[in-house]
């Protein structure tokens, strides 16, 4: 037996169904930080010149943006191509079944064989090529806890890297075995899109990591298995920067950080091999599901 | 005028405190070298400073920068159409291509559809640069064997 | 790469000087002021750009580096699209496309931006900013929807115009209200602004700016100005009473200021009578709506409204009216007040207290 729910829900559950917004009686949207009078320039639009916030953006060739176009973006095509793909579906959420009066207004029931829902694979085509979304750069320093200077210098060495303005990072719960204290200020983040992110990454690519003894390169099973791949570099990596190299003495102490890619691939291993493109090596087996 | 002859008279590295005129009593470097270190740090990150002059334009200058951004936005809308539309034929060709191998030979479909997935790009492929390397060309190349 | 890709296109195209050939494109599509366009256009004249009015100011400003070469090459980029644009007008049939395609072609000439950002729009020139022209009608209706349509609506929300007078509204033109100088206000009045009874004794003046590309030989328009907030002691409420109306009237696109100019006897359906409010009734809203009338019907003027009670709602039901615009200012007693009413020969105002309920 099925339950039909009621259209008025609250009429059985006797809550007060009223709405606290005012009624609007027109259809134009209204902005209303430009409607006030003050701050005249904080009203033009950031990439206008008579914004006090405007910065000049395209001043230069981006070297890593036109090889994604030129080389990586067809050939990501063709490697992808499978030939009448379908849209795999993801596992979802269940419909209970209604057999019992208690499954009306139930939870919906947990997929089979995962904690969450999983998206869809769409088949890739011209639209859907996977690329670089953002680079975030996330540096926590563990001995901060006992000295706050240090996710200051965290900070800076991340901006020195990359020429934008960290966040700071706090300890979001307490640990008792780390000694952590909710809320103590432990580093600090930066997110990268567009020209720094391209910048960073040939940077990376070009000058840092071929300098790294050893360096195997990013493991095989990094990854959050939605296109976004992780991995690190020490203290003593850092130092590889040309930033940090050419003064050094203002830098007697570096900190390591862990560099997330996040692209629009659907799954890791499209990711890697879009990342590969960047000229990044990878090691270690791969998992690929048939 | 009696202060300031006594002061000449006192050697400089001597701590017994006087009264200056125009002297700060209060120590001003009071921070230890290590937060001296944090706040001149920090204040390297503000941008409050580093804020350059903004332009003045005048009114025909203006209007001339905004031509020249909207022309760039203009040609920047293209490039991306026409990026788009080339992708979309390349993706027309090869499902044309595939489907004209299905019906010749079934054989030569599969190898050809046979997922790619795991592959990488070489690692010797470089993101080209405005100018050649020194070194053009590595003619005792040879890839390594695994 | 672009000056490469450009080079090619215009010789492609071949339909470069579009913009320059003003031998059938109209002259509001020009800079007037000679220097300013060859400045603009041909280069830096050695005395500084035109619209700095000291010489000490001119010789000092510099201008940004290569801008001139740049500028040349994006000039001729956009030119080349433009050509394309036109190229494509001469062959669309369809109205809408063609309208399109004529914004499309004009937006990013930098005289048609240049005439557009410095010159007044409200109180237009129309050898300069013409609104027969589809571009201008195009910049128009964005510097409109960017402030004074928000500002516009939200005053008729917050003081409850909408829905008290009429249910909704979809903003079609711009609606702009002044009264005469010699009541000592010379400005636009801003929706919602209280007035004194002096400013508002004479028949205001009222701007009507179409965006839309509507034919302006046959349509007409109606103007009703109403007060909702005239004090009704019989059914202890409030009634709406007719101000000002006026029908029939046509307007063009440059030429749309609603005064005594541009009206007679026949387009009057109520005179203009000012708001003086009585003592202790509160701020009253006077309401200022535009419609346009159903295609080229003329209402009649026979049978004549009740102003005392007016029915809004009832009148742009049954003459079919379809409102594109309004307006609104508000009015309180002031010492002026009789000297208002003794004007236009109106009755004493009665002044209301306070009644205790038993």
């Amino acid at each position: 037996m099925r339950l039909i729910r009621e259209f008025s829900s609250s009429s059985r559950s006797c809550k007060a169904a009223c709405s606290l917004v005012k009624p609007v009686h027109h259809l134009v949207k209204i902005d209303k930080l430009r409607l006030s009078p003050r701050f005249k320039e904080l009203k033009y639009a950031k990439n206008d010149i008579r914004s006090p916030a405007f910065k000049p953006v395209a001043t230069h060739q981006d070297r890593v943006n036109g090889h994604y176009h030129a080389t990586i973006q067809p050939d990501l095509l063709l490697i992808n191509y499978s030939h009448n793909a379908q849209t795999k579906v993801g596992v979802k959420n269940r419909e209970w079944d209604y057999s019992s009066p208690y499954h009306l207004n139930r939870q919906p029931r947990k997929p089979k064989g995962s904690a969450a829902q999983l998206p869809n694979m769409q088949p890739i085509k011209w639209h859907n090529v996977p690329a670089i979304e953002s680079v975030v750069l996330n540096c926590y320093v563990r001995e901060s806890k006992e000295n706050q200077v240090l996710p200051v210098s965290a900070a800076l060495q991340l901006q020195q890297l990359t020429g934008c303005k960290p966040q700071p990072v706090y300890a979001r719960t307490d640990v008792p075995s780390w000694k952590v204290r909710r809320g103590t200020h432990m580093g600090a983040k930066v997110e990268l899109r567009g020209r720094p992110m391209t910048q960073f990454l040939s940077t990376l690519t070009e000058i840092v990591l071929p300098r790294i003894r050893e360096y195997k390169g990013i493991s095989n099973k990094s990854g959050n298995r939605f296109g976004c791949l992780s991995f690190g570099l020490t203290s003593e990596d850092v130092k590889f920067f040309p930033e940090i190299e050419s003064n050094q003495d203002l830098w007697p102490k570096t900190f390591g950080l862990h560099i997330n890619i996040n692209s629009t691939a659907q799954d890791d291993v499209q990711a890697r091999t879009l990342v590969s493109g960047f000229g990044f090596p990878f090691h270690g087996p791969e998992k690929i599901k048939k | 005028m009696i202060s300031t002859r006594k002061t000449t008279l006192k050697p400089a590295n001597n701590m017994v405190t006087q009264f200056v005129r125009g002297k700060r009593t209060k120590s001003k470097g009071g921070l230890s070298p290590v937060l001296q270190r944090a706040v001149t740090q920090l204040s390297v990150m503000s941008a409050g400073r580093k804020q350059p002059k903004m332009l003045k334009l005048s009114r025909e200058d203006f209007i001339k920068h905004q031509t020249i951004q909207n022309c760039w936005a203009m040609y920047q809308r293209e490039l991306r159409d026409k990026r788009k539309e080339q992708l979309r034929m390349q993706y027309k060709s090869i499902e044309q291509a595939m489907q004209q191998l299905q019906q010749l030979d079934p054989e030569l479909f599969d190898a050809a559809n046979a997922s790619e997935a795991g592959k990488r790009f070489p690692l010797e492929m470089k993101v080209p640069t405005e100018f050649p390397p020194n070194q053009v060309w590595h003619y005792n190349y040879k890839p390594k064997q695994d | 790469m672009l000056r490469r890709s450009l080079h090619s296109s215009v010789a492609k195209k071949n339909g470069a000087k579009i913009w320059s050939d003003f031998s059938n494109r109209q002259a509001a599509l020009s800079i007037p002021s000679a220097k300013v366009k060859s400045y603009i256009l041909d280069g830096t004249v050695q005395q500084g750009p035109p619209s700095l009015k000291r010489r000490s100011n001119r010789i000092k400003y510099q201008s940004p580096e290569k801008i001139e070469e740049t500028f040349k090459i994006c000039y001729e980029f956009l030119e080349s699209r433009s050509a394309s644009k036109y190229a494509a007008l001469v062959k669309e049939e369809d109205a809408s496309k063609r309208l399109e395609l004529a914004v499309d072609a004009e937006r990013y000439n930098p005289e048609v931006l240049y005439n557009f950002q410095y010159n007044a729009k409200v109180e237009n020139d129309p050898r300069i900013i013409d609104y027969n022209v589809p571009v201008y009608r195009h910049l128009g209706r964005e510097h409109w929807k960017s402030y004074n349509q928000m500002l516009l609506m939200q005053r008729l929300e917050t003081l409850a115009v909408i829905p008290d007078t009429l249910p909704t509204l979809v903003p079609k033109a711009e609606i702009n209200l002044k009264f005469p100088f010699s009541t000592g206000l010379n400005k636009w009045v801003e929706p919602g602004e209280i007035l004194s009874s002096n400013v508002t004794s004479l028949p205001p003046l009222i701007k009507i700016q179409e965006y839309d590309d509507i034919d302006p030989t046959s349509q007409l328009y109606t103007v009703l100005i109403v007060n909702p907030d005239e004090p009704d002691l019989e059914k202890d409420s409030f009634k709406t009473t007719l101000q000002y109306g006026l029908v029939n009237l046509k307007l063009g696109f440059n030429d749309n200021a609603v005064d005594a100019r541009k009206f007679t006897q026949e387009n009057v359906i109520a005179e203009y009578m000012p708001p003086v409010p009585e003592k202790n009734a509160g701020t009253q809203r006077f309401a200022v709506w535009v419609f346009r009338q159903p295609e080229s019907t003329e209402l009649s003027l026979e049978n004549k409204v009740n102003r005392d009670d007016f029915d809004l709602r009832q009148f742009v039901g049954s003459n079919r009216l379809k409102a594109v615009g309004a307006h609104l200012w508000r009015s309180q007693w002031d010492s002026n007040v009789s000297t208002v009413r003794a004007k236009y020969g109106m009755p004493e105002g009665r002044v209301f207290h306070r009644v205790r309920r038993a």
